[in-house]
């Protein structure tokens, strides 16, 4: 195994870049930057989607825009129809028994993740965080005081979360459990089995469960997603988090929410009242379109990324890469240990040298220094196109 | 509430950090209280903002800090009141209240942070609570003796429109410098100076302008508080923590607000301003006419009255809340005689009847 900060043979990554080897979301951010600085890159980085936000949405903001409704200052959870046709969709798509009145609306999901970790947490308190993970998180709960505990997933079980592994990371101080499925940076998801054992834990030891469900909309078949608010007695200790960032492609929208028992929820929208206001009027009527309207576009959408994932994987096979098969999300986490680089160093080579933007395992966590996230948001010639690229580099440095 | 153990997480956060859910108004309430002019946006701006969403300017993150074309607009704004900062040194924030979490979540760490005593819309004493800090009252006019402090500094003041002197401003900026303060100055409202001319910025002083951080809004163009658009900004040497916390809170903000803020241009803001003396003289018209003194206004935005004659503050609100309009209370002002008016587009007229009864005939109902 490399070492991500070490540097290896006559690879010379920027000081001020090795300086961000540690610093998951910083690291992210100056190679997304350094891409953006790059001609003709091709960006496999972000988990921002290349497609447009679908028609009806964005006619619905304009139409809003138009009749000046989005000038209009909304309720500070949100606006009901929104808070509505939330819960409308968790109740009948995912089985949660949540109400309006038990939905926050926030700006995006990370928004709902920064609160929910202020008010659940505080310092002493242990939260544990399935390894890797989405390392926007750090800062989220270094904030509210409380220590992150990983818990180790492995390639060879998909990524699945195991609950024995769960079970052994739970100590007095522990207070909540953040559970990603499908997963950020790899793809897997928990298991229905595996959820309904970790919510039997949760009952067993009063634990919190804060369910990041982002990419809920894109499980691939044979996978089936499960929400943990809908195995019985969940609801009372579980806010589940979701947004229309990545099933409508409206990551510049903003547009996240909450979901869980009404008084929690109160607190947090005097939290979020006190933190950032109120989110934009258009982008929640443009929320609303997304969720009331036709669903088409998902599927559709869905359907693109799944074309793109065969791709993407016919061309690790290509290239010789191991991978544990992405069931979810628009990500590939690959073992790039055989090219005898670190990722780190790797993922610089590939950006500098084939102009490839690719994000290092370490941008997720400390123990995956030859792993590279993979996003397959482009069109599919481009992806065939940055496969031909990375290969010119493998070839040069294996 | 239900004993779960999330319930009792969250009452713990509420009595930690003095939340209480936001009380939602009566029907039919005038606000004449709040910071909302409850204006609408201007036509063009609406149009060139569907422009960029039919474009797909808005479906994806924008450039982490802000697009770029909005942060150069901050970047001049702040030139005309001589202080030279880089659109690099301009993160677009999603409204105010998240420029202000910002200022007080990403500095105060191992500082006293010093608060206005007359308290803020956004109440940084419960924001310096969040984050955990020690805080202390101040006021213009009595710098405390406090070394390292992150000091809130509202100028316009937001609680009151009023303005520092220039004497003011050169006192604070030596103390700042003596002191090794951090400051940050709350800008959101600039754009609605009654005299621009006669306003001195604290950043302005080269003495001082690497220890000073700024926040705002486009309180000059019209109808954009619900669009949630504002700005912070500073030096580049200090500037990173905030950027960091703005990228772990929310990523960016919301694309279809930054064009919105782009849009407008110097004919909207012309007419905002028409407008909003119109309003405000209106507001003046009536405290004339009730024999009520007033401060003269130093933004376009409130008038501040002198109610000591009919009861104070506090019993000049209720007075107020019977008759279905709300004003802000003399405790905001840090003076119990005194109430704000806000100069608010939709509904004043009916807004300044129900005041006017609620100044002259007591408790009597709309």
């Amino acid at each position: 195994m490399s070492d991500s900060t070490t540097p290896s043979r006559s690879v010379r990554v920027p000081a001020e870049l090795r300086a961000l080897a540690a610093n998951g979301a910083a690291l992210r951010n100056a190679l997304t930057e350094l891409a953006a600085r790059t001609p003709d890159a091709i960006a496999l980085g972000r988990g921002d989607p290349d497609l447009d936000t679908p028609p009806h949405i964005t006619a619905a903001a304009n139409a809003a825009i138009s009749a000046g409704l989005a000038d209009q200052p909304m309720p500070p959870a949100g606006m009901p129809e929104l808070r509505a046709a939330v819960a409308r969709r968790l109740r009948t798509e995912r089985g949660i028994p949540v109400d309006a009145d038990g939905v926050l609306i926030t700006c995006g999901g990370q928004e709902g993740l920064y609160l929910l970790m202020q008010a659940l947490l505080g310092p002493g308190d242990e939260i544990l965080v399935p390894d890797p993970r989405y390392s926007s998180y750090d800062q989220a709960i270094e904030h509210s005081g409380a220590t992150m505990v990983p818990i180790a997933t492995e390639p060879e079980d998909g990524f699945d979360l195991r609950p024995e592994a769960v079970a052994r990371a739970i100590t007095p101080r522990t207070r909540a459990i953040l559970l990603i499925t499908p997963g950020n940076p790899t793809a897997g998801i928990i298991t229905p089995p595996n959820l309904k054992a970790i919510a039997e834990l949760a009952q067993q030891h009063d634990l919190i469960v804060i369910s990041d469900e982002i990419y809920d909309q894109l499980v691939y078949p044979p996978a089936e997603h499960l929400s943990i608010a809908s195995l019985p007695g969940m609801f009372e200790r579980t806010i589940t988090l979701n947004g229309l960032s990545k099933s409508y492609a409206m990551t510049g929208w903003r547009v996240g929410y909450l979901a869980g028992p009404p008084e929690v929820i109160g607190v947090l929208t005097a939290l979020k009242q006190r933190v950032s206001g109120r989110v934009a009027a258009p982008s929640q009527y443009a929320a609303l379109a997304a969720l009331s309207g036709p669903q088409d576009c998902v599927v559709e959408q869905r359907a693109i990324y799944l074309a793109r994932r065969e791709i993407m994987l016919r061309g690790l096979d290509r290239l010789g890469l191991t991978y544990a098969p992405p069931l979810g999300a628009f990500y590939v986490f690959a073992d790039v240990a055989s090219v005898g680089i670190s990722a780190f160093e790797l993922s610089y080579l590939l950006l500098s040298e084939a102009k490839v933007l690719i994000f290092p395992g370490t941008a997720f966590g400390e123990r995956w220094v030859d792993w590279l996230r993979i996003s397959y948001l482009q069109p599919a010639p481009v992806l065939e196109d940055a496969i031909d690229r990375m290969a010119t580099v493998l070839e040069r440095y294996s | 509430m239900s004993s779960s153990v999330l319930h009792q997480a969250v009452a713990r956060s509420a009595q930690r950090f003095s939340l209480a859910p936001p009380a939602l108004p009566p029907a039919d309430w005038i606000d004449l209280a709040g910071t909302d002019l409850y204006e609408a946006t201007p036509d063009s701006v609406r149009i060139a903002t569907r422009a960029a969403v039919d474009a797909h300017q808005a479906d994806h993150y924008t450039r982490r800090p802000g697009i770029a074309p909005l942060c150069a607009r901050v970047s001049e704004h702040l030139a005309e009141h001589g202080v030279q900062l880089k659109l690099d040194n301009v993160i677009i924030t999603g409204g105010l209240a998240e420029a202000r979490f910002l200022a007080v979540r990403a500095y105060a760490h191992g500082r006293t942070v010093l608060v206005p005593a007359t308290a803020a819309p956004a109440d940084y004493v419960t924001l310096a609570g969040l984050s955990g800090a020690t805080v202390h009252p101040w006021s213009p006019d009595d710098l405390p003796d406090v070394a390292n402090p992150l000091v809130m500094l509202s100028d316009p003041d937001p609680a009151t429109g009023n303005c520092l002197s220039a004497a003011q401003v050169a006192r604070i900026s030596a103390w700042a410098v003596a002191r090794q303060a951090l400051i940050v100055v709350d800008l959101s409202l600039l754009g609605v100076l009654r005299d621009p001319q006669a306003y001195t910025l604290l950043a302005a002083d080269p003495a001082v302008a690497d220890r000073v951080l700024m926040l705002g809004g486009f309180a000059d163009l019209p109808g954009l508080d619900a669009w949630q658009v504002a700005w912070f900004a500073g030096p580049g040497a200090i500037l990173g923590p905030a950027l960091e916390l703005k990228q772990a809170m929310t990523i960016c903000s919301p694309a279809v607000s930054q064009y919105a803020a782009l849009a407008g241009g110097a004919a909207e803001r012309a007419a905002a301003r028409a407008s909003r003396s119109q309003r405000l003289a209106a507001i003046t018209a009536l405290l004339d006419r009730l024999g009520i003194p007033y401060l003269a206004p130093a933004t376009l935005t409130y008038v501040v009255a002198d109610v000591a004659a009919l009861g104070g503050g506090a019993a000049v609100v209720e007075r107020c809340a019977a008759h279905g309009v709300g004003v802000a209370s003399g405790a905001l002002l840090g003076d119990p005689n005194r109430i704000r008016i806000t100069a608010i587009e939709h509904n004043l007229s009916e807004g300044l009847r129900r005041l006017e009864a609620a100044l002259t005939t007591g408790t009597a109902q709309p």
